[in-house]
């Protein structure tokens, strides 16, 4: 199937599943610390389970995802790979296998680059924020189409922040990382 | 008419979603690429604005064979399911340039991870271990998020 007619089936029923249920990752944390409520984190966690246990069933078992760790296979070790020079769509540090050093994990393989650093403090932000602005990035989407006018405000700044990241800073963090 | 699912039921939707979307429909070369927001944004910004402008914006590898419209999808999908079961109500709620300001920090900062908190925890399924850091790390940022709310909301009288 092509790429546009895939594309719009995830999102259909994406937008569709996290609109009926008001699913928020950052939300169930909120919740859990004001109120004790914990269906948001039921969310959060069963979306985690379900990706590990895919994953590991399409790519150990089947074999159909590409540079999926296969660290069951003795003799087989994978290093430190570069990022793509052009969009930043990041493909390091996988788990390594156990043949020389640790359990799943070769710990002396792998180095602390700008990348972790940058992980680190940028995740910590955009929790930080999503909390404050009422909701991570799904739930501002799915505000917007039910009639939350402020959250139109909120994808406009998004958008805008995306073309300025695309006009000025993409040049120079593609260069950081590599 | 009003169908209720639940948030353990749509995160398994979602997360299977993304996963068969990789491994069946080869939505490939960007690993862990089935729901991104901020990434399939930018793949669209991108693409549109080689076609007007004609200047070499970034894109990812599967963006170059057609056009990724999942934000469109998303956006459609949701104001179906509000509109079918009357949840559709326009109205002013925070205030404005708090938003504007948010929602630009927030994309800059998803876009130097490349990704949004969605696609960080594929990416954990995925095995890799910098993303198991900003999973960490998102849960700290939030929880340290809602105590900063707590304090303000005492303070107001």
């Amino acid at each position: 199937m092509s790429v546009g007619l895939t594309s719009i089936i995830i999102g259909l029923i994406i937008g569709y599943v996290a609109q009926r249920s008001r699913l928020c990752l950052v939300g169930g944390f909120r919740d859990y610390i004001l109120v004790k409520d914990k269906y948001l984190l039921k969310g959060f966690i069963s979306l985690l389970l379900t990706a590990i246990v895919l994953f590991f069933i399409f790519g150990a078992v089947f074999h159909s995802i590409q540079d999926y760790p296969q660290f069951y296979k003795a003799g087989n070790t994978l290093t430190v790979d570069q990022i793509y020079k052009e969009c930043n769509c990041s493909r390091s540090a996988q788990f390594i296998a156990p043949t020389s050093g640790g359990f799943l994990v070769n710990w002396q393989a792998i180095q602390f680059n700008y990348l972790m650093l940058f992980t680190i403090i940028g995740a910590f932000l955009i929790g930080l924020l999503s909390v404050l602005g009422n909701g991570c990035p799904l739930r501002q989407h799915v505000k917007a189409a039910s009639g939350n006018k402020s959250s139109w405000l909120y994808l406009l700044g998004f958008y805008c922040g995306i073309m300025f990241y695309q006009l000025f800073l993409s040049g120079f963090i593609n260069q950081l990382f590599s | 008419m009003r169908v209720r699912i639940s948030a353990m039921m749509a995160g398994i939707i979602i997360a299977a979603t993304a996963v068969v979307a990789q491994a069946v429909f080869a939505f490939s070369p960007p690993q862990a690429y089935g729901i991104c927001l901020v990434c399939h944004a930018r793949d669209l910004l991108s693409q549109l604005g080689r076609l007007v402008f004609n200047q070499p914006f970034a894109l990812s590898e599967i963006a170059r064979n057609g056009p990724v419209l999942t934000v469109v999808g998303i956006l459609a999908g949701a104001f179906i399911g509000a509109i079918t079961s009357k949840e559709w109500k326009p109205k002013w709620v925070e205030s404005k340039t708090f938003s504007f300001a948010i929602g630009f920090v927030v994309a800059v900062l998803a876009l130097i991870i490349s990704g949004c908190p969605i696609r960080l925890l594929l990416r954990t399924g995925y095995g890799e271990l910098n993303a198991l850091l900003g999973v960490i790390f998102l849960i700290l940022g939030s929880v340290a998020g809602t105590y900063l709310l707590k304090r303000k909301r005492i303070k107001r009288p």
